[in-house]
């Protein structure tokens, strides 16, 4: 039973991250490949903040979505004038660099010994050391974070957003600000994606860099695409389905020797499946283009 | 008063001049056709105005305002607004939200507002909504409010796009060959449309390339060739020019060879 609900609290980050991307991606239609550089800066400032100066995770959760979303900035400002592939590609490469960081820069991250001991989330002093509290926690994130993306998108603001995605000559000629719009959309993906990753460092107390490889990204990627761009529903329940499928081969009881290698293949054959007969994704209404 | 002033504007494509030295004055609360064979510099010239090309050389003035370097949207947000040769309409989105972000919105398009889903910002929204519904029971697609944008014939896109570059309530229009591939009966009301812009008071600059749209409806006709001006004056001058017959003509044997 704990083992379902740790699934569930994995999957539940997930869900925050795919609906995160899925506001850059299937609502501004910003092909932005490098999400997990997002949820790693979110996951170590706020392991570091705990582990060097004794700060309270809620304080680190808000410093490293905080931090996450400087670096969303940092993204979005030159990418302002890729477009297609050539911005897939330098979101991809941002990745690659924050990656790089987080295994290079030995003497804050302690590079692939990773960060072991990170604090977990405590109320009035009491440790959530229950994976069910845990679960309650992640749970109201997920909440706050559909509830906050559904307002964005359902407003003027995101139909601007939509606007972007199906043709930023036109929507600039109706008099909207694309640029500024594509910065601030790729500020609250990554300010949520941050809020992603110190949840699951708070949570599996250990953290490395092999937790945000460009692999990490293009899962996150996936469950977009397989939930389909602009649902949020959609993006929920990729989220869960792409994390509960691989456990499933665990319960036919194959060793994690092989069930690893075989959770990407799955992904693999899934995105393949997906483009062939469902471009769209399960809930989405329009194709990646 | 001139409300548009173009002063010696040329821009290059790779030593084509698409517009070459390109200099006139547009009056206010008329409404002026642009003609001229294809590549004569025509939609470049829209683009210049719009932002969405720099101009090599020289100026565009608005309103005594320059310009030069201006984004797009701020330009647009400046009372210019235009249309597109191939009607450019939001696939994915509904014909009411096409129309909807056309609107301009005092502070119910921030972001703020959509976290707190502030009471100015749902006003704005009804107002803009009965503005939008009421621009639709115009061309008389009110029933089509929420079939998405490519769900449409060519004719009621021309439609849409019509009631969407009036909903941004612009002062001056510059409508990219609004009547292009649209049935006769179409023509005529969407004639009536643009006669009512200038009733209405604003200013009208359009592409035609059917010469009784044209003398039906401008007061002023401008020639483009090459980049350059070649003829500039009311439909009845305009229709005996001889430059312009022999562009005209020049450009149906181009199009035979
Ligand atoms: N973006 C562009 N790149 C290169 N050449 C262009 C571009 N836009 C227009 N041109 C060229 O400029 C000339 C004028 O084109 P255009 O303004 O579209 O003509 P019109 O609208 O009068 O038919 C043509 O020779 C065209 O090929
Ligand atoms: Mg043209």
């Amino acid at each position: 039973m704990e083992y379902l609900i740790h699934i569930l609290v994995i999957a539940g980050i997930y869900v925050i991250l795919a609906q995160s991307l899925n506001l850059i991606l299937g609502y501004t239609g910003l092909p932005a490949l490098g999400h997990g550089a997002f949820s790693c800066v979110g996951a170590y400032v706020s392991a570091l903040l705990a582990l060097q100066y004794g700060l309270t995770p809620w304080l680190g959760l808000i410093f490293g979505a905080a931090a996450a979303t400087v670096l969303g900035f940092m993204v979005a400002v030159p990418c302002l004038r890729l477009k297609g592939d050539y911005l897939a590609l330098a979101t991809l490469g941002f990745a690659v660099i924050v990656y790089s960081i987080a295994k290079n820069w030995v003497d804050v991250t302690r590079g692939p010994l990773g960060l072991p001991g990170i604090p977990g989330f405590s109320i009035f002093g009491f440790e959530l050391s229950s994976v069910w509290l845990y679960l309650a926690l992640v749970a109201l994130f997920v909440w706050l974070t559909t509830f906050l993306i559904r307002r964005v998108v359902d407003s003027p603001f995101g139909r601007i957003l939509q606007g972007i995605r199906e043709d930023e000559i036109v929507t600039a000629a109706l008099g909207k600000d694309v640029n500024r719009h594509k910065v601030i959309v790729f500020m609250i993906g990554a300010f949520f994606a941050g809020i992603a990753g110190s949840l699951y460092a708070h949570y599996i107390t250990f953290i490395d860099p092999s937790s945000f490889t460009i692999m990490e990204s293009i899962t996150i990627l996936l469950m977009v695409v397989f939930g389909g761009m602009g649902s949020l529903k959609g993006s929920f329940v990729g989220a869960v389905v792409l994390v509960v499928l691989p456990e499933l081969l665990r319960f036919l009881g194959l060793p994690s020797s092989i069930a690893a290698p075989l959770r990407q293949m799955i992904y693999g054959l899934l995105l393949v499946v997906l483009m062939l007969y469902r471009p769209q994704g399960l809930l989405g209404k329009f194709k990646l283009q | 008063m001139a409300i548009l002033e173009i002063k010696n504007v040329s821009k290059d494509f790779d030593g084509v001049k698409a517009l070459d030295n390109l200099s006139f004055d547009l009056r206010e609360d008329q409404i002026t056709a642009l003609v001229g064979p294809n590549g004569a510099g025509k939609t470049t010239l829209f683009n210049v105005i719009t932002g969405f090309q720099e101009t090599d050389s020289g100026t565009v003035v608005y309103k005594s305002a320059p310009l030069t370097h201006l984004a797009p949207h701020k330009i647009s947000r400046m009372g210019i607004a235009r249309t597109f040769q191939n009607i450019r309409l939001f696939s994915h989105l509904t014909v009411l939200e096409n129309l909807m972000l056309a609107r301009k919105y005092e502070t119910g398009e921030r972001l703020s507002s959509a976290l707190l889903r502030s009471r100015k910002m749902l006003n704005e929204e009804k107002i803009n909504q009965q503005r939008t519904i009421e621009l639709l029971e115009e061309v008389g697609l009110s029933h089509k409010k929420d079939a998405l944008g490519n769900e449409l014939s060519h004719g009621q896109r021309r439609l849409i796009e019509f009631a969407r570059v009036k909903a941004m309530d612009a002062q001056l229009l510059l409508l990219d060959e609004p009547t292009a591939g649209v049935f006769p009966e179409m023509i005529a009301a969407i004639k009536k449309m643009i006669l009512n812009l200038k009733e209405m008071g604003k200013t009208v600059l359009f592409i035609e390339h059917d010469m009784k749209v044209v003398m039906d409806i401008a007061d002023r006709v401008i020639v483009l060739n090459h980049g350059k001006v070649i003829a500039d004056g009311s439909p009845m001058e305009i229709q005996n020019n001889e430059e312009v017959i022999t562009a005209y003509l020049g450009r149906r044997r181009n199009n035979v060879s």
